[in-house]
């Protein structure tokens, strides 16, 4: 019933005379010129953006780029903890034997501490193995080529069982590996990991303040803009007033502007934040390969997408709000 | 249809240009205003759609005393009235039929609905072949009667003209003058300030006379 209502001449209206009339909507039409107008001032502000193509350009840049540099610094920050808490999961102890011992020795080293029954798993890398690695990764590939000899000692990777996470107990382990006779010292990789947790925490909490920072700016770049288009259109919003149009009337199209600025940054910002990433994704992944960490990249996740579009629309409408609100009064006619 | 009781307006810099102000207007009345500049005339019918408020004084619209409504409704009001310019204020980046189908926007008529009206206004003024124009394109009588279709699109009971003819020559004022009494004919009140008395006088209607703010005849 509603549709075919809705599809029917949506008023019928009684004439009292040519020029007088009472209009008598019924309900289940009176939301469809409601519809109509907001669809209509979503397109027709649209295509004002576009009427001044290079202007609202630079608008959306600017909204762009103040929201990638916290976004992307975000990402990085995640990336960063991500990473380091999956090589924290591992809690690597790194024997390293003594360097005349030969890896057959380090072989029976570590049978034997796979049987400890702290140790979760104990595996030998050979002097060749370890070379190799330094070969590949480090860079001084020529300089290695050029030795005569494997300076390397052979290392048992050890990781320690899930259920050993007090330092004391990680110590007592320490203090055993260390008093092996085969061992010439033992590095726990825990150390700087937490050096770490503790600079990340502190990047994330300057990203935060970036964040609103930047958002501030946002909210004024799009303010200012919306303002110049206000001045544009003076004679159209003074006319419009003495013909009865309401101020909300009047804010409308200026709110699905900024909605348009903040939408069109936000997905350009999160357009740059993404090339970002992929730039950084083969080195990222070689660095992984040298920790030996399954560790890739991660993106912008959906959520986080959506609170970075929602988040600079939001300030779009936001800052268009303010500034129409604020020179409405300015506008009345005289 | 109005009513203006003891109503005074001055301004801090003029002093008072309406003073004690007295009259009624009845519902299909057609009626002028006249006098010198600076007489009053605008500032009179810019105390109707509240452009100004009196400093003293009631002004009753339909019963309603308007000079007390809030800003909130003031755009409600304006929506009774069909306001006609001398310098005719249309939107010139937009094209005759957008500047007529304006009101009907404001005040949210469905699409098929404004069209139809739109053309029934714009045929009244015998502009239906030029909604495609742009205003710029008009001759100034053109122009006028886009205003003019702008003012009676939405049939407000109420037209109210500052100088509609001011910028046109006598052939084309005669031709708004027969197109406002084609309006009063069907009942629509209209009040419309003018000084071209030669004009006046031929159309023999109630005639109310500003001399330095007071109201000297027609009362």
């Amino acid at each position: 019933m509603p549709i075919s209502r809705l599809k029917r001449k949506p008023e019928r209206r009684r004439e009292t005379n040519a020029f007088h009339t009472r209009r008598t909507i019924r309900p289940a039409s009176r939301l469809q010129p409601y519809v109509d107008l907001h669809v209509g001032t979503l397109k027709s502000s649209f295509i004002r953006l576009r009427r001044t193509p290079l202007a609202s350009i630079m608008t959306v840049l600017v909204i762009a780029i103040a929201l990638t540099i916290p976004a992307s610094f975000h990402v990085f920050i995640k990336n960063a903890r991500q990473a380091s808490s999956t090589l924290e999961a591992t809690n690597q102890v790194s024997l390293f034997l003594k360097p005349e011992l030969a890896n057959e020795t380090g072989g029976k080293v570590a049978e034997r501490l796979k049987k400890h029954p702290q140790i979760a798993a104990a595996e030998l890398i050979t002097k060749e193995a370890g070379l190799q690695e330094l070969r590949t990764f480090s860079g001084f590939g020529d300089a290695l080529r050029a030795l005569d000899f494997n300076p390397l000692p052979a290392v048992v990777s050890i990781k320690p069982k899930d259920s050993l996470t007090h330092p004391d107990d990680v110590e007592k382990l320490l203090a055993e590996l260390r008093a092996l006779p085969e061992t010439d010292f033992v590095q726990l990789d825990t150390q700087w990991m937490h050096k770490l947790h503790s600079i990340l925490t502190i990047a994330q909490r300057s990203v935060v303040v970036f964040s609103v920072l930047l958002s501030l700016g946002v909210l004024f770049i799009v303010g200012n803009t919306i303002r110049l288009e206000l001045q544009n259109r003076r004679e159209e919003i003074v006319v419009a007033k003495l013909i009865g149009a309401t101020d909300r009337f009047i804010r409308r199209p200026f709110l699905y502007a900024g909605f348009w600025y903040g939408f069109l940054g936000g997905s350009l910002a999160w357009l740059l934040v993404s090339f970002f990433l992929l730039f950084l994704r083969s080195p990222s992944r070689q660095l992984a390969e040298l920790y030996g960490s399954p560790y890739t990249l991660s993106f912008l996740s959906l959520s986080e997408t959506e609170l970075l579009i929602g988040a600079s629309v939001l300030l779009g409408i936001v800052g268009a709000w303010i500034v129409v609100s604020y020179h409405l009064r300015e506008l009345d006619p005289t | 249809m109005l009513q203006f009781i003891n109503v005074s307006k001055r301004y801090s810099d003029s002093g008072e240009v309406l003073s004690d102000i007295c009259f009624r207007l009845e519902k299909g009345e057609m009626a002028f205003l006249t006098g010198h500049s600076g007489a009053g005339k605008s500032t009179l019918l810019k105390l109707i759609p509240v452009i100004e408020r009196p400093n003293r004084g009631q002004i009753l619209f339909d019963g309603r005393p308007i000079n007390r409504i809030s800003k909130r409704e003031v755009p409600y009001l304006r929506r009774k009235l069909g306001l006609i310019f001398q310098d005719y204020r249309l939107l010139h980046d937009r094209t005759v039929f957008d500047n007529v189908a304006l009101p009907l926007l404001i005040a949210g008529y469905s699409e098929q609905e404004m069209a139809r009206r739109v053309r029934a206004a714009l045929d009244k003024v015998g502009l239906l072949r030029k909604e495609k124009r742009y205003p710029l394109a008009l001759s100034g009588g053109e122009q006028q009667r886009v205003g003019i279709a702008r003012a009676i699109v939405h049939k407000p009971p109420m037209i109210l003209a500052d100088e509609p003819t001011g910028n046109l020559d006598p052939g084309l004022s005669a031709e708004i003058m027969d197109l406002f009494k084609e309006f009063n004919q069907v009942g629509v009140t209209l009040l419309i300030a003018s000084h071209d008395l030669d004009l006046i006088s031929r159309l023999g209607r109630r005639t109310l006379r500003l001399q330095q703010g007071k109201l000297i005849e027609g009362g």
